[in-house]
């Protein structure tokens, strides 16, 4: 099979590598970019363990040739801490780890990826809403529950130092406050 | 360093028992756990499994020559190359154990079961070649279900020396006087039940790696069970030299607490090459070739009293357990768990059960959270139903009739189960009144926009810690029984941990620090709670599941920390010239009591002593099992239409002893009723009559999400607990246990019709009340 040349940017980094057309961006990341963060749970589209962002939208790797990424953005779980403090995280993994909202924590980088846009948004939340934007994930260990309040106490941390005008601005996502 | 002074007061035991955040979150958050994909292992070739398209045949021949010109590909092997033994699980001398080879040898009894494995530089390579190595397979009639399995006409897929045909377990026995109970009793009542069969469908699929080292192989396994990993690969490779380690492992549920063959191969596969070889099964794999667990079809007889007082139980049950037993528990636990567990939490003194395992063209069955329990429950919660709906007695008043009470604890039921502790009405009550239950309220409750609101209630209790007295007894002579810790404190002062208890998430790297602190007065932040690792020191175990870890691993931890202990205040007090019954030990620093300016750091007594004198392993082996139980209540609509369920509330009320960590224990309740939800309501695998599968992804096999899964209000009990060396049973199973049963119960409120079989979809509603609406003859 012939090898096509792609330079995808992943976190802020180019990686560019000679990749046969049907290597799955799922295993780009893992094998040539070596991010092992992005988990492969079912390899065709359900359960959202492998979900990144490209160009901004959370997608299934798994269901994405890497070479259809090529001169993409690509954001995987390790760019959520970037240009943090060390030991730091994000509001949103903050959240998660309060709220004990991961037990395995094979499908958690999955969730973390697809929930990043519903926090930037201005859309009121219900626990039902909540639900519906957690139902593209499958999680096995949690019953998602304290995923949930993990979401809910997110929201209300960045919503909450939106609004206020002095406070410190929280660091969402991994972009310095 | 904390002043001695800030020790005043500190109470004892004062880390246990809080909601701790937990250590393990910050990796597992950023992406930066070692799941045993994510291993880093130079030069590493890739495992992938040919497997059958088959049920059921002999194989004529295997075609690999074009497979091996794949460019990439390293190796071809078949059963003929490997060359090795069979897996066989010791059962007793009377129990028929049936072989399973490694890799297919003449014949192939399921589809998917592996026939030979490709090695290869990329997986990608591997795959390919996979698709090009051509099984030759004559087909052989296929034994597809129950009916099947017990038809003496056809075919055996084993040949039992007894020739029992697909039989491959039987057990019957009669206590008490149950014929005369069921002839004088004022009700009586028969049902035939069914419960699907299911998969534990953790978010990590299996995995193994090996590479040659010390003269032997080291294998690293997502695994719940490295000791017995360890043992079998030792045995069926022959080499002595052999370690086991466990990554992060992304769920187990019981399916990762059984060895399988694929991962002897890979270690095998090591040592072929000399060099690293990994395999990584795909979900497909998993669904269809890794374990199954729970299907059974379970014929019960119950007879009671004018006021509802159970005279007797008769249980007939069946397990399909597929092609083969799974090592090392085996093809007899989950029956006999049905066996031994159908009672329940009621007073039972006649009984007769028959339990049975039959070999069908299906993957082998074994263990998924609760193993037997989840099908007893679901036996004994119907029952009290039916027969409260029979008598006429409330169903929360007759389970309280019922009930084996807290003053005849210990009490030792009717199939030798010894319930050690607990007050089960005391459970029942508070789950009822969580879920504000009203006796007078009778189900199908028509709500204003149609739908049919019921409730369910789901009393059980649960052996957790099983010792190896009691695994002697079943004859299960492959599963230890006790667990072991190992630990060291280093000249830094930092404790590291090891256990045979792999963490699968449950969160043990947290909680059992938290034991740690308390029974040695190190600090938390001084102690480090490892990954499994045969290799750490010669302790053995059994592994994770069976809800071991609160009783039987924090055991070892307490006994292997309470030497340690011994040995710190005896060093102290050789240093401070005094009496060891003088000092005291908190936060990783001893103190004399009177005299607190005078004390020492673990640090400084690490730094010289000997280098033995600060590791200490332990084994437990707890002299008696703990039992937990739990009532389960929900409340549920029913769109008659649709026949879709919506969980309204969920409401546990649950004793596991003293409870380690709150939010961790909640977490495993939520989770567990989640998976419970899903096998009541979505879940089932299934096969045609050609033993194919028709359930191979998760399009068809349904995992709850967020949607489906209910908020769960938990209440926990906290009785002491005697016979516990930390006061803690185990837990976590309960859910999985209860749902099925809750669910049940529930849905036949709504509906005024009798649901029997899981799962509860919406074809078995309508099912379900077309029966109901015209009843057979018989009851």
């Amino acid at each position: 099979m012939d090898k096509r040349k792609v330079e995808i940017e992943i976190n802020g980094r180019v990686h560019a590598a000679e990749i046969e057309p049907r290597l799955l961006l799922s295993d780009f990341i893992r094998y040539e970019a070596r991010l092992t963060g992005t988990h492969v749970g079912c390899e065709h589209g359900v359960c959202g363990a492998c979900t990144v962002q490209v160009d901004g939208l959370p997608i299934r790797s798994c269901l994405l040739f890497a070479v259809q990424a090529d001169g993409c953005e690509v954001r995987t779980v390790e760019g959520m801490t970037a240009g943090l403090p060390y030991g730091q995280l994000s509001v949103l993994q903050q959240a998660f780890h309060e709220k004990h909202a991961l037990q395995c924590g094979f499908c958690t980088p999955g969730f973390l990826l697809s929930l990043e846009p519903l926090l930037l948004s201005d859309v009121e939340l219900t626990d039902d809403q909540i639900r519906s934007a957690l139902s593209g994930n499958l999680c096995r260990c949690t019953g998602y529950q304290n995923i949930v309040a993990g979401v809910r106490l997110a929201v209300e941390r960045i919503r909450g130092d939106r609004d206020s005008p002095d406070s410190e601005a929280a660091t969402v996502a991994g972009e310095p406050g | 360093m904390k002043h001695p002074a800030a020790l005043n007061g500190k109470a004892q035991g004062s880390v246990v028992g809080r909601s701790m955040r937990r250590v393990e979150d910050q990796a597992l958050l950023t992406g930066r756990a070692t799941f045993l994909d994510d291993i880093d292992l130079p030069d590493v070739l890739h495992a992938v499994f040919v497997r059958s398209q088959v049920a059921h045949g002999t194989i004529r021949a295997i075609d690999v020559d074009e497979a091996t010109r794949v460019p990439g590909v390293v190796a071809v092997f078949t059963a003929d190359d490997l060359a090795l033994g069979d897996l066989v699980t010791p059962l007793q001398e009377d129990i028929f154990s049936p072989p399973r080879p490694l890799l297919a040898r003449e014949r192939v009894r399921f589809v998917g079961e592996p026939v030979a494995v490709v090695v290869a530089e990329s997986r990608y390579a591997g795959e390919d070649a996979a698709a090009l190595i051509e099984v030759e397979i004559e087909p052989l009639p296929v034994v597809g279900d129950i009916a099947a399995a017990l038809d003496e006409s056809g075919p055996s897929l084993h040949d039992q020396p007894d020739g029992s045909g697909n039989v491959v377990f039987e057990q019957q026995a009669t206590m008490g006087d149950p014929d005369a109970a069921f002839a004088s009793a004022a009700h009586v009542l028969e049902r035939t039940l069914q419960h699907p069969r299911l998969t534990a469908a953790p978010m990590e699929p299996r995995g193994a790696a090996a590479y040659p080292e010390d003269g032997g192989v080291t294998l690293w396994c997502s695994t719940q069970f490295p000791h017995s990993l360890r043992r079998i690969v030792r045995e069926l490779l022959g080499i002595e030299q052999v370690r086991v380690r466990c990554p992060d492992i992304g769920g187990g549920f019981g399916l990762k607490g059984i060895n399988y063959p694929e991962e002897i191969v890979v270690g095998r596969l090591a040592l072929e090459l000399g060099r690293a070889v990994k395999w990584v099964e795909d979900r497909a794999e998993n669904l269809l070739a890794s374990c199954h667990a729970r299907e059974m079809e379970v014929r019960v007889r119950a007879a009671a009293d004018a006021d509802g007082t159970l005279l007797a139980l008769d249980v007939d049950a069946i397990c399909d357990v597929g092609a083969y037993g799974t090592y090392p528990l085996g093809h007899i636990l989950e029956v006999l768990g049905v066996f031994g567990m159908s009672p329940g939490p009621y007073r039972v003194r006649n009984y007769r059960a028959r339990a049975r395992s039959v070999a069908t063209n299906k993957c082998p069955s074994g263990a998924y959270r609760g193993v037997g329990l989840p099908v007893a429950t679901f036996v004994h919660e119907r029952v009290m139903d039916l027969l409260a709906a029979q008598t006429g007695i409330d169903r929360a008043e007759l389970r309280r009739r019922n009930m084996v009470r807290a003053d005849e604890m210990p009490y030792t039921s009717i199939t030798n189960q010894r319930y050690d502790s607990g007050d089960y009405a005391a459970a029942l009550d508070a789950a009822l009144e969580l879920i504000g239950y009203d006796p007078t309220d009778n189900g199908s409750v028509e709500r204003k926009d149609g739908r049919l609101v019921g409730l369910g209630i789901a009393s059980y209790v649960e052996w957790t810690g099983t010792n190896s007295k009691i695994f002697r007894t079943r004859g299960m002579s492959a599963v230890n029984g006790f667990d072991g810790c190992h630990m060291e404190l280093d000249a830094e002062g930092v404790l590291t941990i090891w256990t045979t208890l792999p963490s699968i998430g449950q969160g043990t790297t947290t909680t059992f620090a938290q034991l740690a602190a308390d029974s040695i007065g190190v600090a938390l932040h001084d102690v480090r709670v490892v990954q499994s690792d045969t290799a750490a020191s010669d302790i053995d175990g059994t592994g994770t599941g069976a809800s071991r870890s609160a009783n039987i691993g924090a055991g070892a931890l307490h006994l292997a920390g309470t030497e340690l202990r011994q040995r710190l205040i005896e060093d102290a007090a050789e240093m401070l010239d005094v009496a060891p019954d003088e000092l005291e030990v908190a936060e990783s620093l001893i103190v004399e009591r009177d005299m607190p300016s005078r004390a020492i750091r673990f640090a400084e007594l690490a730094k010289t002593a000997e280098p033995e004198r600060y590791r200490v392993s332990r084994e437990f082996d707890p002299e008696h099992v703990l039992y937990a139980y739990a009532t389960h209540a929900c409340r549920v609509a029913v769109d008659p239409e649709t026949g879709d369920v919506e969980i309204v509330d969920w409401v546990v009320a649950e004793d596991c002893g003293r409870v380690v960590n709150p939010v961790i224990v909640e977490g495993q309740t939520q989770g567990a009723v989640a998976q419970g939800v899903g096998g009541a309501l979505y879940e089932s695998l299934h096969y045609d009559e050609a033993g194919q599968p028709q359930t191979a992804s998760f399009m068809d096999y349904l995992l709850p999400t967020a949607c489906e899964a209910p908020s769960v209000r938990i209440r926990h009990l906290e009785l002491p607990v005697p016979d516990a060396i930390l006061g803690s049973k185990g837990m976590a199973e309960g859910g999985t246990v209860a749902a099925g049963a809750a669910l049940a119960n529930a849905v036949s409120d709504a509906l005024g019709a009798e649901c029997n079989a899981l799962p509860l979809t919406p074809e078995r509603l309508w099912q379900c009340r077309a029966a109901a609406a015209s009843p057979p003859e018989t009851s």
